[in-house]
């Protein structure tokens, strides 16, 4: 019940945002069709509503949200470097890095700010023993301790804050 | 029984097509890769010249002319994408191709919609995004040879 | 102002998308390609996105921009994990020169 309710209002604010000028008749049928999304959806959208209570979690995502973007426009010059380059100067290929993090939400997140940072693109995950495969174009170390140091920890204590 | 014949099946193609790809690439001498990136850049910096210098903007309305001349670079990614499209040595190459594409087409849209004053073309922009998302992983999961709904 | 700021953000914007489609000619391999392309021409799209917003101003289409953003980037890492992972299972091989390739290993100790 509470997870439908919580999508409901997001559901809500997406509409009013998409629909901006706000008036009476977009609010009505907003009502009814966010009613039904998260009527119809609700029980897979959220599965652990009172992560959501805490507000340190907001705080810390507010934290993280600078961080994560500098990191990707460090991620970009990078590349461009790369790509600009005579000789294309890469070294490429498949390491594999632990990961502490189980839930969904916050794997899910691992894994996206792995691919938008400095030349890792992760290719798989195996959720049961908490391994990420990451391919990295200028692999520095194949050892599986010093991957995670160089890849992992900038993002994990953050986000183990956050989703756990 | 499907999906494991498609998986049999699929790396013979492709490795096919690789050792030709790799072949192909091994002509061109050491040397002479240099010189070759200099052309290359010459080139292009020369086409992004001619195409926001000439005609000359007008200083009156310079700015909605100047985002008119920002549609050509666009289009000069899309060209890349469409190279890598059509000789791209094996099917994936082929589907990260139309997936940038796609997401090209977004910024393409955005841009477009301000010096003309129809701003309806963002939701395009918006469900083209959407479309192309859907699509990049029904493609994904069909390579991988799985069915939709796993 | 808002105008002059936009501006920026969308030079800079087709600076990186240029840059990433050039990645996706001049790279060996789907893994490398994929990397360049997604990363450059997600960056690049936000920032002509954010640009258009700023020039824009809060209208009905500059909130859609910001919606679009969001959007972006939280799909566009996603579709490149499928398709990175789809091209592994299906057979297609590393760039020759590469260093290692875990996965393959424990694909084969697994089997």
């Amino acid at each position: 019940m509470k997870s439908r309710v919580i999508l409901f209002f997001l559901a809500f604010l997406v509409w009013m945002g998409l629909t901006w000028p706000p008036d009476w008749q977009h609010f009505a049928i907003g009502i009814l069709v966010a009613s039904f999304v998260s009527f119809m959806t609700g029980d897979m959208f959220v599965q652990r509503p009172h992560v959501l209570k805490n507000p340190k979690r907001y705080l810390w995502f507010l934290y993280y949200l600078p961080i994560f973007i500098w990191e990707c426009f460090k991620a970009n010059i990078d590349v461009a470097w790369r790509v600009g380059h005579p000789d294309v100067p890469i070294n490429p290929g498949i390491v594999k890095v632990k990961t502490i993090l189980t839930s969904d939400t916050g794997l899910t997140f691992l894994a996206n700010s792995i691919t938008l940072t400095p030349g890792t693109l992760s290719v798989d995950i195996n959720q049961e023993k908490g391994f990420l495969y990451v391919h990295w174009i200028n692999v520095k170390d194949k050892d599986i301790e010093r991957a995670t140091r160089l890849i992992v920890h900038r993002f994990e204590k953050i986000l183990s804050r956050i989703f756990e | 029984m499907k999906a494991r014949d498609r998986g049999k099946k699929n790396p013979q193609i492709l490795r096919k097509n690789k050792r030709r790809s790799i072949s192909r690439q091994t002509i061109v001498a050491p040397e002479y890769r240099r010189l070759r990136w200099l052309m290359g850049t010459i080139t292009i910096l020369g086409i992004t010249a001619v195409v926001i210098f000439y005609p000359l903007p007008s200083l009156i309305r310079w700015q909605s002319s100047f985002l008119m001349r920002c549609f050509f670079i666009v289009l000069l990614c899309g060209a890349f994408c469409l190279y890598r499209i059509l000789r791209g040595p094996s099917a994936p190459d082929r589907i990260v191709a139309i997936d940038i594409l796609g997401i090209l087409i977004v910024g393409f849209c955005a841009i477009l919609g301000i010096p003309t004053g129809r701003t309806w073309y963002i939701d395009i922009g918006i469900a083209w995004a959407l479309q192309s998302f859907i699509g990049t992983i029904a493609l994904a999961k069909y390579i991988e040879g799985r069915n939709f709904d796993e | 102002m808002n105008n002059i700021m936009g501006m920026i953000f969308i030079v800079v914007g087709l600076v990186f998308d240029f840059f990433g489609c050039l990645g996706l000619v001049r790279l060996p391999d789907v893994y490398n390609r994929l990397q360049a392309s997604t990363k450059c021409v997600t960056f690049g799209t936000c920032s002509i996105l954010f640009g258009a917003f700023l020039m824009l101003g809060i209208t009905a289409a500059g909130i859609k921009t910001l919606f679009c953003i969001i959007f972006l980037v939280l799909t566009a890492p996603v579709s490149a994990h499928a398709l990175a992972r789809g091209a592994h299972i299906s057979g297609v091989k590393l760039w020759k020169k590469s260093v290692v390739d875990r996965y393959k290993e424990d694909k084969r100790s697994n089997q």
